[in-house]
């Protein structure tokens, strides 16, 4: 039986809006509205939403990047965010996150070598004597070569810099990992170069980690379950093969039909959702996704559907179920 | 037989930096046929983009249009005065770019800016423009027209510009719209929607379009020929159901083959190993041979010539040359 | 990106390794610039390698020789003690460049440190420093050194002493407006995604503040020490000019253009005050004129994208 790495319960994490003339609060961006899920040891776990879903944010309050409004987020059982600042920075070697854009994510002025070096030295896992002999090591694990050390990120492309930003983050032997959107910048084939990168990293390192993905495809091939989110709550949460096969929800029924195939003679059976994606700090009554949904009901503007589950390891959030 | 539209002849198109030249294209040509949805698909840096501002002349330092010919209407548009082409421009072949948010300007309504390409290209008075203009926030699916037109951009999401984008686009029915990964930005539920606008809106209006973009999803969705670049230059091109079939070269072939497909999991994603070269850096040679599986010792040192197929379908590679190993 | 710069497979050998390689090349194409550095390379050798060469000695005094115009053995004449003026010219440059240099890495450290704390931090320690800024901002600058000049006159100070008390008060005026520019930049550069980065990293402040913020402020600061070491040499010839900052017996290029306030000396005897005035000139446009240049070769560029 896996241990449960990572516990989020009923998170929620609201940007206060504020107007007026004394800049006082006005309303609230809904970001992340009661999210709960869990993350057991060696697992993937695939976190995918369109814009205003939730999905960066909650990845960043999940490591206190920022701080929640409420909820819990226990990893291995420690509240994260009642720890005082220096148990924080005891912890972070072991939760590390990796960014979306490979080109602002290294320090322009301070050489490969530096960047992923500094955090060795700042937790201790290196002196100054030993740290570049690390540093080559991880280079090396992340496919780079050793020369890649004393140059500087605007020498390399998008591709190179993130397989960067992935070997800095690795260099703390990190258990758990959040990894915000790592592909979406990056060309098609340099994709299948990282994404092969994280599954190798997974398998010799037995890393968890947490995907967030605006691309299903991507999350097929890495994580073993995936959670579906919407306007700040999730609503669905599957097995790979689950969502896959038997996809529940509205909402994900609709973005599977989305995704462009390459075959031209497949003929698309297409959902074409109506309407944009509301704002986050103004949601929908009841159901979120109800202003959208192909299937709606009196019922859904009502009441807001609980995430249960509807079969083995299959949860959804929707009055259909 | 569907006539042609517009032929790009050995379009070169170079940037100058300091002492160096990059080829952003390569001696192009291709057509664009009366009605049909070429898509131009490629990665960063291949020269999609460029050869789509050079067929409008949007080309400035440090770039030069360096010699070809792009054939329309009988006239070569590289040749024409600025005022000809500006008369084109938005006219007859109009433009929608990737990023809805900053191609419209913040500081006037959405309304004026409809407005000012139609009284720019028509002789009708304001109070008609303005009708055009409803007209065409329906068209192109949005409802509450009215209120939008007196919306500032700031205001709506982005798959709502661009649908405002693609409005202003065939506000004076032009014969080809040029969209350079105009689903890019946007998310997958809106790409889907604009996806399907478009196709609707070539139904009816049997306009051309060169549709630029990545995702080979989109490209099987959206063509009907299409034409994969590499480096600044062509390496392959046939009728969309033909290069999904029987793609030939190994560039296309490694492309469709590192893509994730729902359903089609495997245990590693094929990747192509390698960057793409350095635009400013190449020899003489198959670009592609530095990152190719099946490189023969003449890739690296000549550049391939087309071999075309009865059914429309041409490779740039030297492994079809006669004589030697066909796939 | 349109040149496909992030296409590389291995950096290319004809590039230079780091920005600051790119950035010297194009600071030598802007002929401006080469020239202003022609310029200040040729004052310092002059100011500070020029008294060896002389066969004067600054103190000497030679009554006969008051007030001479230019001839061969005195290239700029002498003055009213008859010592040379070349040489007296050499050796204020050597004073006025000191206090210039000094003045500004002292305001730069200070201001450099403040700022980015102050912009690192917020909260109530950005606002006691700013507003301690703000005050100093506030207090016009020439007012109070002349004061402190007066000050130091009275109590007799002496003159070494008040080369150094002028630098320290040229810097205390001159912090407050860098570490507002470095606040602001710090400020921006919090919000970057590395910096992110360095927190999730777990990175200290210290590190962050001395081991990112600051570097990537360099241009900026290169930038600013320029132009504030010459305005540092106007404010010194200032004060020593209105004779508050560097008194005789010794020189400073202020103090030497003293002369011009004697009337005849004026009219007739231009060989006292013309060459220290366009010392201060040649020099100060040179400075300005490298600043900006240094502004355009470190700029947008260098962000390394």
């Amino acid at each position: 039986m896996s241990e449960i790495l990572l516990e989020v319960n009923n998170l929620k994490k609201y940007f206060p809006i504020t107007g007026g003339f004394l800049g006082k609060v006005v309303g609230n961006v809904k970001a992340v509205d009661g999210v709960s899920f869990s993350i057991n040891k060696g697992e993937a776990f695939g976190l995918v939403g369109e814009s205003g879903s939730g999905k960066t944010t909650i990845g960043q309050t999940i490591l206190r990047m920022n701080e929640k409004t409420s909820g819990t987020v226990k990893f291995g059982g420690i509240d994260i965010h009642n720890l005082s600042k220096k148990d924080l920075k005891a912890l972070r070697p072991k939760v590390q996150y990796i960014f979306q854009d490979p080109y602002s994510s290294l320090d322009p002025k301070m050489r490969i070598g530096d960047a992923i070096g500094e955090p060795l030295l700042e937790h201790g896992f290196a002196t100054k004597q030993n740290v570049r002999e690390k540093v080559e090591e991880i280079i090396l694990l992340c496919g780079m070569s050793s020369n890649y050390i004393d140059r500087f990120p605007h020498e390399f492309s998008g591709g190179q810099r993130q397989r960067i930003v992935i070997a800095r983050a690795m260099a703390l032997n990190p258990e758990f990992v959040v990894a915000d959107e790592p592909v979406s910048s990056l060309d098609v084939s340099i994709q299948a170069q990282i994404i092969n990168l994280f599954s190798d990293l997974r398998q010799k390192k037995g890393l968890s980690y947490l995907f967030i993905s605006h691309d299903l495809s991507v999350v097929e091939h890495l994580c073993n379950r995936i959670a579906i989110m919407y306007l700040g709550v999730i609503v669905e949460l599957a097995t790979r093969d689950e969502l896959f096969s038997n996809p529940q929800h509205p909402y994900t029924k609709a973005l599977l039909s989305a995704i462009p195939v390459p075959d031209p003679t497949l003929k698309r059976n297409r959902i074409i959702l109506k309407g944009n994606i509301p704002s986050p700090s103004n949601p929908p009554s009841g159901c979120r996704f109800h202003t959208r949904c192909t299937y709606v009901m009196d019922k859904c503007s009502k009441t807001v559907p609980e995430l249960k589950e509807i079969a083995e390891g299959h949860q959804s959030a929707c009055h259909l179920a | 037989m569907k006539e042609d539209l517009i032929k790009v002849n050995n379009l070169k198109t170079y940037f100058y930096a300091d002492e160096e030249v990059s080829k952003a294209v390569d001696n192009v040509s291709f057509r664009i046929k009366k009605g049909e949805t070429v898509c131009i698909v490629g990665e960063s840096g291949c020269g999609k983009s460029v050869t789509s501002l050079s067929i409008m002349r949007l080309i400035n330092e440090p770039g030069k249009i360096v010699s070809g010919e792009i054939i329309y209407n009988n006239k070569d548009l590289l040749k024409m005065r600025e005022n000809d082409i500006r008369n084109i421009r938005g006219n007859e072949i109009a433009m929608i770019f990737q990023e809805p948010m900053t191609s419209l300007n913040p500081v006037f309504t959405i309304g004026q800016q409809l407005i000012e390409g139609i009284m720019e290209h028509t002789l009708i008075s304001k109070k008609e423009a303005n009708n055009k203009a409803i007209e065409l926030i329906n068209i192109v699916g949005l409802p509450r027209a009215e209120e939008i037109i007196k919306s500032y951009p700031h205001e709506l999401s982005g798959g709502m510009l661009q649908r405002i984008m693609i409005a202003i686009a065939l506000s004076c029915n032009p014969k080809l719209i040029i969209a350079d990964e105009p689903t890019t930005a946007l998310d997958v539920t809106i790409q889907a929607q604009i996806l399907d606008l478009l196709r609707n809106i070539k139904a009816e209006y049997n306009t051309s379009i060169l549709f630029i973009t990545h995702d080979l999803g989109v490209v099987a969705e959206m063509a009907d020929y299409v034409i994969v670049m590499y480096a600044g230059k062509i390496i392959e091109e046939a009728p969309v159901l033909e290069l999904f079939k029987n793609p030939k070269h190994q560039y296309t072939m490694g492309l469709l083959k590192s893509k994730p497909i729902i359903g089609q999991r495997r245990e590693r994603l094929y990747s192509i190993k390698g960057q793409v070269p350095d635009l400013s850096e190449l020899k003489e040679s198959c670009y592609f041979s530095d990152r190719c599986e099946k490189c023969m010792d003449i890739c690296k040192t000549k550049m391939p010539e087309f071999i075309s197929e009865s059914n429309g379908h041409k490779t740039a590679c030297w492994l079809y040359e006669e004589g030697v190993i066909n796939e | 990106m349109l040149l496909a710069n992030k296409h590389k497979l291995e950096p290319s050998k004809k590039r230079s390794e780091t920005q600051w390689h790119q950035a010297v090349q194009r600071l030598l194409k802007n002929k401006l610039a080469v020239i202003s550095i022609g310029f200040l390379v040729f004052i310092l050798l002059f100011s500070f390698v020029g008294p060896f060469l002389s066969p004067y000695n600054s103190n000497d005094v030679e009554v006969a020789l008051i007030k001479n115009p230019p001839s061969l053995a005195h290239i700029l004449g002498t003055d009213d003690y008859g010592r040379d003026v070349l040489l007296r010219l050499m050796l204020a440059g050597r004073i006025s460049l000191t206090i210039g240099i000094t003045s500004m890495i002292l305001s730069l450290i200070l201001g450099t440190i403040l700022g980015a704390v102050s912009g690192y931090y917020g909260g109530v320690i950005d606002n006691i420093i700013m507003r301690i800024a703000d005050i100093l901002m506030s207090i016009p600058g020439l007012p109070l050194l002349i004061i402190v000049g007066a000050l130091l006159s009275e109590l007799k100070v002496s003159s070494d002493y008040r080369l150094y008390i002028v630098m320290l008060m040229l810097s205390l005026v001159g912090w407050p407006g860098l570490a507002r520019l470095i606040r602001g930049q710090v400020l921006s550069l919090r919000e970057q995604t590395f910096m992110k980065a360095a927190d999730v990293l777990g990175l200290s402040d210290r590190r962050k503040i001395f081991n990112h913020l600051i570097p990537n402020t360099f241009p900026l600061l290169i930038v600013v020490a320029t132009l504030s070491t010459a305005s540092g040499i106007l404010s010194e010839s200032t004060l020593s000019f209105l004779g508050l900052g560097v008194i005789p017996p010794t020189p400073s290029w202020g103090n030497m253009i003293n002369a011009a306030n004697n009337l005849i000396d004026f009219q007739k005897r231009a060989w006292l005050w013309i060459p220290p005035g366009m010392a201060i000139f040649i020099t100060v446009v040179a400075i300005n004129l490298l600043g900006d240049a240094l502004r355009d070769a470190l700029d947008p560029k260098m962000k390394g994208r």
